[in-house]
């Protein structure tokens, strides 16, 4: 049941103009532990699921649960303290504060940090600590993309939110990071992101979802998503075609 | 020439209390407002009102002000805050919703500006007023004269620039603000309250340049239209400096001072406002993006 289950989405239905839904009846489950990954062509929705969740969409109908809690149409900046963090995909890093700073705003929202908080993501991410004093906006985008994971950690999140975090870094780079995204699931904390980057994302994932046109077409486990002929000839041996 | 420079530095002084507040509703709140010159001269009037009510500017040593004048400025800087908090959410915080431009932002700040100047016109009338009509003889040192309110007037200032950098870069308020600032969507998906920083954005603002004003009426006197003149010096400030960067409008109010104090020294006192426009066609030629702008 949903009062379990980390984050869950039902029947959501959102847009930017009312009676224009670009989702058209979403639902989406995050077990615990679990790392997903919604796939779909540009425009299916992926982008604006997220944004919905998270308040930056309206929701014209449906629910978002939060640990069992309905959070739907909660104001954004209210999220982070329930435990829900997300990660933007592009602006996600403040370019002019330091990585520090970057850092620290993150666990604003946080009732008690921790004081070693800060320590744990330069462990997760020991890049970050030599750069420490640098303006954000100086880093590599593999590293703004360690910033933006390491803010969004900062607060303590159960439930970790991704917005293609792999557009715009090498493959190399992007192995990288998701590795460092299995590690951070090792810690309990709930993933659940939006990819172009099908194959990639699926291979680190527990569970996939494909959109199209703002609905479902698949669900299941990433491995039947990746080998289903279905899914394959539409959503990832066309990525590119899709994506273009 | 120290002497000129001296001069500048006062003038920069309340260029300067004003450019801050420019600066940060720019950045904070994505429009200039044509209506901040007049929140020095609000703060100034509402200094004026405290110290009728007093009675007296009082007077400590040599300086034409003693106690009252202190406190009528702690109150001029709450109360210009608050109005502006008012004002933001009667006018500006209901177009914002509305989804309104850039430049209907604009024209509503003139709206205000009008506004509030005439609101004091009407109850001061058009003529100059001063808090103390008592003289004050200039000191003498290396070569300098300067008159103790003026001292006050530049050590006033440095205190709250100082005070304004510790508070941007040591506080949870001024890093969120410079958060909002560079990005406040992102802000508000890391949980800052993005409209509980625009009210703190116009009391510090509209609070700085309400004691920029009650030192310029302290220093040199007051009439209902000195805070609209300061006002194009103030953008002149902010646009060579660089929109996006606090310091470098605050090194464009010292800049325009001084390039000011040059002008009524060797040149004409009528041509102190065009070396404003003049400093900002010069560095927008060689540098589109101010002094210390960075590029888009």
């Amino acid at each position: 049941m949903s009062e379990q289950l980390p984050l869950s989405i039902q029947d959501v239905v959102a847009g930017y103009v009312p009676g224009m839904p670009i989702l058209r009846g979403v639902s989406v489950e995050l077990r615990a532990n679990e790392i997903v990954t919604v796939l779909g062509p540009n425009g299916a929705g992926k982008s604006t699921m997220i944004k919905a969740i998270v308040g930056l969409v309206p929701i014209q109908s449906g629910k978002v649960f939060l640990q069992g809690k309905d959070i739907t149409g909660r104001k954004t900046h209210l999220l982070v303290r329930e435990g829900l963090a997300y990660v933007p995909q592009t602006g996600n890093v403040f370019v002019r504060l330091s990585v520090q700073e970057n850092l620290e705003l993150g666990g604003f929202a946080a009732e008690k940090l921790p004081p070693d908080r800060l320590d744990q993501i330069f462990t997760l991410f020991p890049d970050l600590a030599r750069f420490r004093k640098l303006a954000a906006g100086k880093l590599s985008g593999g590293q703004r993309q360690m910033v933006a994971v390491g803010r969004a950690l900062m607060a303590g999140p159960q439930v970790l939110m991704l917005d293609e975090p792999s557009a715009g870094l090498s493959p190399k780079m992007t192995e990288i990071l998701f590795a460092k995204l299995i590690e951070i699931r090792s810690q309990g904390i709930g993933i659940l992101m939006v990819e172009q980057n099908a194959k990639a994302a699926l291979a680190i994932s527990d569970r996939g979802y494909v959109l199209a046109e703002g609905q479902q077409r698949f669900a299941g486990a990433a491995s039947d998503l990746l080998t289903s002929p279905e899914v394959g000839a539409l959503y990832l041996g066309a990525h590119t075609r899709l994506a273009s | 020439m120290i002497q000129v420079l001296v001069d500048g530095l006062v003038a920069a002084s309340f260029i300067a209390l004003g450019v801050i507040g420019l600066s940060l509703i720019y950045n904070i709140l994505n429009f200039p407002s044509f209506a901040h010159g007049d929140h020095l001269t609000i703060g100034a009037y509402f200094g004026l009102v405290v110290v009728l009510v007093i009675g007296t500017a009082g007077s400590i040593g040599v300086l034409t002000f003693g106690w009252p004048l202190i406190v009528a400025t702690f109150f001029a800087a709450i109360l210009t805050g608050l109005l502006a908090q008012i004002l933001d959410r009667a006018i500006y915080g209901q177009l914002r919703r509305k989804g309104s431009s850039r430049i209907t932002l604009i024209i509503a700040s003139f709206g205000v500006a009008l506004m509030l100047r005439h609101i004091v016109v009407m109850f001061f009338g058009p003529d100059p007023v001063y808090y103390s009509f008592a003289i004050q003889p200039a000191i003498r040192f290396w070569g300098i004269r300067i008159t103790p309110n003026e001292l006050v007037v530049l050590g006033v200032t440095a205190v709250m620039v100082v005070g304004l950098h510790l508070f941007l870069s040591r506080t949870r308020l001024g890093k969120a603000m410079r958060a909002v600032a560079e990005n406040p969507s992102l802000a508000r998906v890391n949980g800052i309250d993005v409209d509980g920083v625009i009210r703190w954005t116009w009391l510090i603002g509209a609070g700085l340049a309400a004691i920029g004003g009650v030192l310029f009426g302290m220093a040199i006197g007051m009439q209902p239209f000195f805070g609209f003149e300061l006002l194009l010096p103030m953008f002149a400030a902010l646009i060579v400096g660089g929109m996006t960067n606090i310091y470098g409008a605050i090194l464009g109010a010292i800049l325009i001072g001084v390039a000011e104090s040059i002008t009524v020294k060797y040149f004409a006192a009528e041509y102190r406002q065009a070396v404003s426009f003049l400093a900002v066609i010069v560095v927008l030629m060689f540098r589109p993006q101010g002094l210390f702008g960075e590029k888009e």
